[in-house]
């Protein structure tokens, strides 16, 4: 949990992301509202996301500076680099110019990528900054590749744009997973992505059951969920561990209560006697 | 190192080889420093308590301490310290070999029979 504090705080980023698809799939909704007031409703929470969460997670759960700090230019979605500001305060974020396009109005395209400066204080001893920076390419790439591929498919197979979204965000789930050293606690990352991945494999029968999701809009709103899923999980997973309620708690408080009891320094004052 | 098992855990470093303390340790040395509620959430430790082993931590020299203002309030930055962190490495090898000793150790080895017995 710490070594990815940044990494597990999902209202800063996985939900945001989410929200993105679910925007851009708004059109599923087009039948029952206006397309226009559900892309501003999940807006305006995205917008209230991105700016809460770095100050709810900073009072929450205090701070912590990654070991491997590092000075890199790092390809981010789309609007979630709103959502990644610095938790350390020393953070510089650069607004790319297609950012504010985005935001000027509400038909901006589904995805876009930007990048930004993030410096986050000196290096240290272990900085693996070539694997960082490898990361966070093969990320960008993996998004940037799924998306561009279903624009291009969903006007004429947006089955096969469903499908593509769909395998490469269910990758992008496998390889969270990975970054975030495989850890039994985030299991749910490859559950969500072999999901994903069967909702593929099963696409006729999928679509049977809800045929929306036989569009690409549909498809947007299933990658979605899955996003938003694995980002409250990833928040749930720090409020189990930071804010324990039961057994957790009770463990280290009756370790430290023992550790009171027979502290070393009375077992050696003991001894010495 | 060398010895029983209970020889070996005589000599681990009892600044370190304590749960909370552990646990304090453990935490910074995954990041590069943590402030004072991140440490006191993941320990589950009172203020009092984290503060008092935080001292210590520091009059050890394993534990750097800084205090800066944010928002007009006190914000209290922990850093392990190369010491600390050495320490601490040192710590865990010693725990490895331990537990390696332990589990080839018989009582026969060290305990002598009783005679009569």
């Amino acid at each position: 949990v710490t070594r990815h504090f940044g990494d597990l705080q999902g209202l800063r980023e996985t939900v945001p992301l989410g929200i993105i698809f679910i925007m851009n799939g708004a059109g599923i909704f087009a039948g029952v509202v206006s397309f226009k007031i559900v892309y501003l409703v999940f807006a305006a929470a995205l917008g209230a996301l991105a700016l809460a969460s770095t100050g709810f997670y900073r009072r929450r759960f205090g701070e912590v500076e990654r070991l491997d700090a590092r000075e890199r230019w790092e390809p981010t979605l789309a609007p979630h680099d709103l959502a990644r500001s610095d938790a350390q305060k020393r953070w510089e974020l650069a607004l790319a110019p297609h950012g504010k396009r985005y935001f000027g109005g509400i038909e901006g395209p589904p995805y876009e990528s930007r990048f930004f400066r993030v410096v986050e204080g000196q290096p240290s001893r272990s900085v693996a900054r070539s694997k960082a920076d490898r990361e966070s390419l093969i990320a960008f790439l993996l998004g940037l590749s799924g998306c561009v591929a279903a624009q291009a498919l969903a006007p004429r197979y947006p089955a096969q744009a469903v499908e593509v979204l769909c395998i490469v965000f269910g990758a992008a789930l496998f390889w969270r997973w990975i970054r975030l050293e495989m850890m039994a606690a985030q299991l749910y990352y490859p559950v969500l992505g072999v999901l994903l991945l069967a909702a593929i494999a099963f696409h006729g029968a999928t679509v049977a059951l809800v045929p929306a999701l036989g569009q690409f809009d549909g498809g947007m709103v299933l990658v979605e969920g899955a996003w938003l899923v694995a980002g409250l999980l990833d928040h749930w997973t720090l409020e189990k561990v930071l804010r324990p309620a039961g057994a957790r708690r009770s463990l280290f408080a009756r370790v430290r209560e023992d550790a009171e009891e027979t502290p070393w320094e009375e077992m050696q004052r003991e001894e010495t006697r | 190192m060398s010895g029983t098992p209970f020889e070996q855990l005589a000599h681990l470093d009892r600044r370190i080889h304590e749960p909370t303390r552990l646990a304090i340790l453990a935490a910074l040395s995954a990041c590069e420093r943590a402030d004072f509620l991140f440490l006191q959430g993941i320990t589950g430790l009172t203020k009092g308590n984290l503060s008092s082993h935080l001292a210590k931590l520091e009059d050890a020299g394993l534990v750097e301490i800084e205090k800066r203002f944010v928002d007009k309030k006190t914000q209290t930055l922990a850093r392990l310290s190369r010491a600390g962190r050495e320490a601490l490495d040192s710590y865990w090898r010693e725990v490895k070999a331990l537990r390696k000793n332990a589990a080839r150790w018989r009582p026969a080895q060290a305990l002598p029979v009783p005679a009569g017995s």
